[in-house]
């Protein structure tokens, strides 16, 4: 059987990664690839969102997300509100 | 080399970053110079924030956030600026190591340090232009938003 994939958009603090990946693929498992892509500090605390949403949680299928080929996602550095 | 092409040479890329990421969500993105850039982000109700970005002495010194209004070009207008939660401050300056206005006179923390602010706790990872404009895109799309200043 073919894994599906989806192919993504993700900004990140070093610009724009676009790859693709497996819709069985993990959240946490996106964050580990894009950070080894774009060399970002493996100590930041980073957290991938939607358009601004909470966090998605670090366990969560790409397929469970509903989500399209081409979508946009954000990588962001999760500096505290002061 | 001068200095002030070893700062452009850093400078540079990241502007580049910001507009490809602008380009991404749709956001506006205005060169203004080579060190100064605005960014349009629209919030969780629709609403428009443009931000003048001023890189001078970047990344020595943080880079200046200011919320312009495009209207009229007027800087750092509490009508401009969103209502306060997170590191929207009251004092209209978004409250982080990142922005060089959150430690000038006025600012909510004349005792940071500016040329410290890489090493602040509060900084994390937010170290990039990038970094900088996602954080302030994701404050304006949270629950917590709740309008503009008025």
């Amino acid at each position: 059987m073919t894994e599906e994939k989806i192919k993504l958009k993700i900004t990140t603090p070093a610009g724009v990664y676009e790859g693709v990946f497996a819709e069985s693929d993990t959240v946490d498992e996106v964050i580990a690839i894009v950070v080894k892509e774009k060399q970002l500090a493996d100590g930041d605390s980073l957290e991938l969102t939607r358009d601004g949403s909470d966090p998605l949680p670090g366990g969560t299928k790409l397929r469970e997300l509903g989500l399209k080929d081409g979508a946009v996602l954000d990588l962001i550095a999760s500096g505290s509100a002061v | 080399m001068t200095v002030t092409a070893v700062d452009d040479l850093i400078i540079e890329p990241q502007i580049e970053n910001v507009a490809q990421i602008a380009q991404c969500h749709g956001w506006l993105f205005e060169r203004v110079s080579e060190r100064c850039f605005r960014l349009s982000l629209s919030a969780r109700n629709g609403d428009v924030y443009q931000l003048e970005v001023e890189c001078d002495g970047f990344p020595v010194q943080p880079p200046a956030f200011h919320w312009r209004n495009p209207r009229t070009g007027d800087l750092d207008l509490p009508v401009d600026a969103p209502k306060p939660f997170g590191f929207f401050h009251g004092s209209g300056r978004i409250c982080a190591p990142w922005n060089r206005l959150a430690s000038l006179p006025g600012g909510p923390h004349t005792e940071w340090v500016r040329s410290r602010w890489r090493e602040q706790a509060e900084t994390g990872g937010t170290t990039t232009l990038a970094a900088m404009a996602l954080r302030i895109h994701r404050e304006l799309r949270s629950d917590q938003y709740q309008g503009r200043c008025s």
